[in-house]
C-alpha cells in the first residue's frame, strides 16, 4: 500500500538523513519528508555568482585524519558515503581583542597543545596531563557503558569507573577546579566550550571533554563539497536502500489514534499512516505546531516550556576576489572574543550591543579549490544565548543585518588586519530570521536546548529512559541527548534509528 | 599518575549522580503545561518577509508603450505585502489551457509600496511571447492572481556594491531599474544611478514617461535613452564607447539587464573595460531557448524525445522536443513542477536526472558542486539530448 509505511521521518537534517539511511539499510519501509526542495536543513550550501557557500559547518570531527577512524566516519562507511575530508591544522585558535589581548593557537595532537599551553602558562603542560587523564578515563567509562549495551551493572561502573560517574555529573568549571588546572589554561580550555555557545558553570564536564579531547587529539575536518556533499550523498545512501524521499512536503499534522502515534497529514490533506514516525524537528515545534495538545502528554509540554532555547546564529557569508593570503588572512579558524573569561563572553552574549564576538573561518585555507583561483571564502560568525533579534521587524530587518555585518566586518578587519571591505565580491548575511525562516525554530536557534546543569548530556540520557512521550514518537537531532552540531546530530539519528529498530523487533513501542 | 590523579578526581563528588534526575524532574515541573510558544519577533518576520506564496488581484491596469500593460496589485485580503529590494521579481503562478506555468517578473514600483498593500509589474507582450501576451489578454481589474514572495538577487547592497551604479538595459531589462530609480527618488535606497536604456524609437521606451518624470525631479537618477534609429540622448546601439562616456567618476558598479540576445552583446561591449567580476552584476531577461546558445548540440534539432517523470509516487511519461527546456515540457504536458525563477539560478526546480543527458548553456550553469557529482539538473535551463528519466522533487 503506497500509503502506509514502516516508519516516516519528518524532517531531512542531519539526523533524519542518518535515520533514513540506517532504517532503509535494515530493510524497514521508510518515508522520509522534508519540507524544503533539498536534504540537509543546516548541512546545505548556496550559490552566488562564482561562489558556493557553506551554510553551517565550520569543523566536522570524528572523521578521523583517514577515511578509516572516528565513529562519523565508521557511519559515513556504514552508508557508503564517500566525501573528501580535509583535516584542519590547527586544534585552537583564538584572540582576545580587549584591555589585555592575548593570542593563542595550537597544533593538532596533545603534545603540540601541551607545548602551547606551557608556551604562555608554565606549568601548563603537567595540568594538562591531569586532564587528558581524565578524557582517557572518561572514554573508558563510555566504552564499558556502551558493552554493556546501556544496561550497566551500577555497582561495577562505579567501582571501576568511579571518574566517569563524577565527571558526568560535574560541570567543566567543577572539574578544572578539582584538577587544579592552571587560571589560564582553564580559559584556553574554555574557549572550546564556544562551540556549543557554552557556559562552563552550567554545562557538564563529559560532554565538554569529549568534544575539546577529540579536537586536541584528533582534529577536526572540512569536506569537499560543503556540507551539502554529505546531505546529497546520504539522501543518495538513503534512495539506494529503498527509501522514499519526498522533497517540498511540508507535514501539518502528526495523527494519533488511541494515544499513539498513526501517521502524518500533509499540507495539502494527504493523510500516510506508519506506527512509528520519527521528527527531525524541535520538540518546540511538534508540541506547538503538529501533534493535538490533548494527545500529548502534560510532562512534554511541560519539559519544552521548561527548557531554555539553544544557541542563534549570526553569519556573514563573504565571497572575496582574491587569493586569502594576499588579503592578510593566516588561519583557517580564529575566534575573536572580548574577554578571556568565559563567564563574560557568555555574559555579553545575549544582545547585539554587548556582543561583537564572532569565529573567523577562511574556506579555502583548507579546502583550496573551495572557490575559484584568485578569490576566497570567508565566514563571520556570531552567536548570540538570548533573543537578540527581539526589536526585529519587516521594516527594520535590512538596516539592523547590515550595520550588525558591517560591525563584524570592521572588527575582524582592524583585529587580523586583514582587507575585506574593498574586495567582497558576494556577501549574503544570515540572522535568526534567516534561520527562522528555513527551520521554523523559536527565535531561530540553531542549537536546539541549552544545555543547562539540569538538562545537560548525563541528565538528557538519564531523562530519555524515564521520559515518555506518545508511543510510537521518536526524536533525533541537534535537540537530542548529546547535544546541538554535526556529529551530535548524525549520532542522534543513529540512536533513535536502532531504538526504533530494536521496538520493532521487540513489539509494541516502549 | 593514576594515585595522583584519583587525588585530584576524588574531589569530585562521586553521589552527585544520584541527584541529577530529581533535580531535572523538579526543573521539568515548573514548566508551564501548554504548547510552546513560537511567534517570536524573529518568526513573525520570516514569515512577514518570506510567505510560501501571495494571493494577489489586480487592482488596476495602466496601458504603457507599444501594447504593454502595467498592474497594480493588491492583497486579496487587503493588509500588507512581503517587503522586496528593488531589483526583485515576483514569480507568478499561471494556469493557461490544460497547463501550470510560472513566470518571473520584476517589481516595477517603489519598495515602500508593499507596505501600502500594493505591488506593480510590467508585461510586454511580444517581448514573452505565450505568457505575456496571455497575461494581458487576460488580466483585467479584479482578477486572482497567485505570486511567490519577492525574490532575486539583482539588487543594490551596500556592503559589495559601489556608490554609483551604472545601469544598462533593454526592452523589459528596464523595470527593475524602474524599481531602483523610484526606490532612490522616495529615499529609502541611498545611491545614484545613470541608466543607459536601449530601445528601438521614440515610440518603444517601455515605461518612457515614467522614468522621464523621475529623472526630472530625481537628481541621483540619470536617464539616458539609446534609440537605435535615433531622436533620444544618444543614437544607435550601447557599446563600450558610450558606456565609458557616461561611467561615472570614480568606484562604479555595472547593472546589466535585457534578453539574452543582447546580454550576449553586452559581455562583448563590457569586456574592454576591464571592471573587476565584483563590479558587474547580470540578470538575464526572458525565455531561455536552446537555438539562441552557440554550443548547442546541432545533431538534437527537430528531434523529440521522451521524459519519463517521477513525482513522489506517481510516474509520467511525456514528449521533450530539443528545443525547449525540460521544465517547459513537463509544464506544457500538464504536471506541475516546482520552479520560480526559470533563469538557472534560484535551484527551486532541482531534479535528479537519473538517465539520460543534457545540454545545459554555460551562463544559466549556477548549479551547486555536489548536484554536478551526484546528477542533480535545474530543469528550467536543461535541453534533452536523449530520452531522460527524471525525480522532481523526490528520491
Amino acid at each position: 500500500m503506497a500509503d502506509s509505511y514502516d516508519v516516516i521521518i519528518v524532517g531531512a537534517g542531519n539526523g533524519g538523513l542518518i535515520a533514513a539511511c540506517a532504517l532503509s539499510q535494515m530493510g524497514l519501509r521508510t518515508l522520509l519528508l522534508e519540507k524544503h526542495n533539498l536534504p540537509g536543513g543546516c548541512a546545505a550550501s548556496f550559490v552566488r555568482g562564482r561562489f558556493e557557500f557553506e551554510a553551517s559547518l565550520h569543523n566536522l570531527p570524528y572523521v578521523g585524519p583517514g577515511a578509516e577512524n572516528g565513529d562519523i566516519g565508521m557511519l559515513f562507511k556504514r552508508f557508503g558515503v564517500e566525501r573528501k575530508f580535509y583535516p584542519i591544522p590547527e586544534s585552537l585558535h583564538f584572540i582576545v581583542d580587549g584591555p589585555e589581548p592575548f593570542e593563542f593557537k595550537a597544533g593538532v595532537g596533545r603534545e603540540a597543545f601541551a607545548r602551547a599551553a606551557e608556551a604562555v602558562c608554565p606549568g601548563a603542560a603537567e595540568a594538562f596531563e591531569r586532564f587528558t587523564a581524565m578524557c582517557d578515563d572518561l572514554n573508558r567509562g563510555l566504552a564499558a557503558l556502551s558493552a554493556a549495551r546501556g544496561r550497566p551493572d551500577p555497582d561495577a561502573m562505579a567501582r571501576e569507573h568511579p571518574n566517569y560517574y563524577r565527571l558526568a555529573s560535574s560541570t567543566v568549571d567543577e572539574m578544572f577546579e578539582a584538577l587544579e588546572l592552571p587560571e589560564l589554561l582553564r580559559d584556553i580550555l574554555s574557549v572550546f566550550a564556544l562551540y556549543q555557545c557554552g557556559d562552563t558553570s552550567k554545562i557538564d564536564a563529559a560532554r565538554f571533554m569529549l568534544m575539546t579531547d577529540s579536537f586536541i587529539t584528533e582534529g577536526a575536518s572540512q569536506t569537499d563539497l560543503r556540507s551539502f556533499g554529505l546531505s546529497t550523498a546520504l539522501a543518495n545512501s538513503a534512495r539506494r536502500f529503498g527509501c522514499d524521499i519526498w522533497y517540498n512536503c511540508e507535514v501539518s499534522k502528526i495523527c494519533t489514534d488511541g494515544g499513539a502515534v498513526s501517521g502524518v497529514q500533509l499540507s495539502d490533506g494527504r493523510k500516510i499512516c506508519a506506527k512509528r514516525v520519527v521528527c527531525n524537528i524541535m520538540p518546540h515545534l511538534v508540541y506547538g505546531r503538529l501533534l493535538d495538545p490533548a494527545a500529548t502528554p502534560v510532562m512534554e509540554l511541560k519539559k519544552a516550556n521548561a527548557r531554555t532555547l539553544g544557541a542563534r546564529a549570526f553569519c556573514v557569508f563573504l565571497g572575496l576576489d582574491r587569493d586569502w593570503r594576499e588579503l592578510g588572512f593566516r588561519d583557517y579558524a580564529t575566534f575573536i572574543n572580548s574577554s578571556i573569561k568565559n563567564a563574560e563572553i557568555i555574559r555579553n552574549g545575549g544582545s547585539r550591543e554587548s556582543n561583537g564576538d564572532m569565529s573567523v573561518n577562511v574556506l579555502n585555507a583548507v579546502v583550496p579549490d573551495a572557490s575559484p583561483a584568485g578569490t576566497c571564502i570567508v565566514y563571520l560568525t556570531a552567536m548570540f544565548n538570548g533573543d537578540a533579534f527581539a526589536d526585529v521587524t519587516p521594516d527594520n530587518y535590512t538596516e539592523i543585518k547590515e550595520a550588525y555585518a558591517e560591525r563584524l566586518i570592521a572588527r575582524a578587519e582592524r583585529v587580523l588586519g586583514v582587507d575585506i571591505r574593498n574586495h567582497i565580491e558576494e556577501i549574503v548575511i544570515s540572522t535568526p530570521v534567516t534561520y527562522a525562516r528555513y527551520l521554523g525554530t523559536p527565535q531561530g536557534a540553531v542549537f536546539g536546548y541549552s544545555p543547562e546543569d539540569w538538562d545537560g548530556m548525563m541528565s538528557r540520557n538519564m531523562g530519555e529512559q524515564a521520559e515518555k512521550t506518545v508511543p510510537g514518537l521518536y526524536f533525533a537531532g541537534g535537540h537530542g541527548a548529546r547535544l546541538s552540531g554535526f556529529s551530535p546530530s548524525y549520532m542522534s539519528g543513529f540512536m533513535t534509528a536502532m531504538r526504533v529498530a530494536g521496538e520493532m523487533r521487540g513489539g509494541a513501542p516502549a | 599518575m593514576s594515585q595522583d590523579l584519583m587525588r585530584y578526581a576524588a574531589r569530585m563528588d562521586l553521589s552527585k549522580m544520584g541527584a541529577i534526575m530529581p533535580r531535572r524532574m523538579a526543573h521539568i515541573a515548573q514548566g508551564a503545561p501548554v504548547p510552546p510558544k513560537l511567534d517570536y519577533a524573529a518568526n513573525l518576520t520570516a514569515k512577514a518577509l518570506h510567505p510560501k506564496c501571495q494571493k494577489l488581484l489586480v487592482a488596476e491596469v495602466i496601458e504603457r508603450e507599444g501594447g504593454a500593460k502595467s498592474f497594480v496589485l493588491r492583497a486579496q485580503e487587503g493588509g500588507e505585502l512581503a517587503r522586496f529590494r528593488a531589483g526583485q521579481f515576483l514569480s507568478f503562478s499561471l494556469a493557461i489551457g490544460g497547463s501550470t506555468i510560472t513566470r518571473a517578473y520584476s517589481l516595477c514600483c517603489p519598495p515602500s509600496w508593499a507596505k501600502q498593500g500594493k505591488y506593480m509589474i510590467t508585461v510586454k507582450p511580444s517581448e514573452d511571447g505565450f505568457a505575456g501576451n496571455w497575461i494581458c489578454a487576460n488580466w483585467h481589474e479584479g482578477t486572482q492572481v497567485t505570486a511567490s514572495a519577492p525574490l532575486g538577487e539583482f539588487s543594490y547592497t551596500r556592503l559589495r556594491d559601489a556608490r554609483h551604479i551604472l545601469g544598462v538595459c533593454g526592452g523589459s531589462g528596464v523595470t527593475p531599474f524602474c524599481a531602483m530609480a523610484c526606490a532612490i527618488a522616495e529615499g529609502s535606497e541611498d545611491y545614484s544611478l545613470t541608466l543607459l536604456y536601449g530601445s528601438r524609437d521614440s515610440d518603444s521606451i517601455l515605461l518612457g514617461e515614467e522614468l522621464a518624470a523621475l529623472a526630472q525631479r530625481c537628481e541621483r537618477f540619470t536617464l539616458v535613452n539609446v534609440l537605435e534609429r535615433g531622436g533620444g540622448d544618444e543614437s544607435g546601439y550601447i557599446t563600450t564607447e558610450l558606456i565609458k562616456k557616461y561611467m561615472p567618476e570614480g568606484d562604479c558598479s555595472l547593472f546589466v539587464c535585457g534578453p539574452a540576445a543582447m546580454m550576449q552583446a553586452m559581455e562583448t561591449a563590457i569586456a574592454p573595460l576591464g571592471l573587476p567580476e565584483r563590479r558587474i552584476r547580470r540578470k538575464t531577461y526572458g525565455v531561455t531557448e536552446a537555438a539562441l546558445e552557440a554550443d548547442w548540440p546541432q545533431e538534437a534539432a527537430g528531434k523529440t524525445f521522451s521524459l519519463t517523470v517521477k513525482m513522489r509516487d506517481q510516474t509520467y511519461t511525456v514528449p521533450c522536443a530539443s528545443g525547449e527546456t525540460v521544465l517547459v515540457a513537463m509544464e506544457r504536458a500538464g504536471l506541475e513542477p516546482p520552479s520560480r525563477c526559470r533563469s538557472g539560478e534560484c535551484g527551486w526546480c532541482r531534479s535528479r536526472l537519473s538517465a539520460g543527458t543534457v545540454y545545459i548553456p554555460a551562463r544559466t550553469e549556477h548549479r551547486r558542486k555536489a548536484d554536478l557529482a551526484y546528477g542533480y539538473i535545474h530543469p528550467c535551463c536543461s535541453f534533452p539530448t536523449s530520452d531522460l528519466t527524471l525525480c522532481v522533487g523526490c528520491e
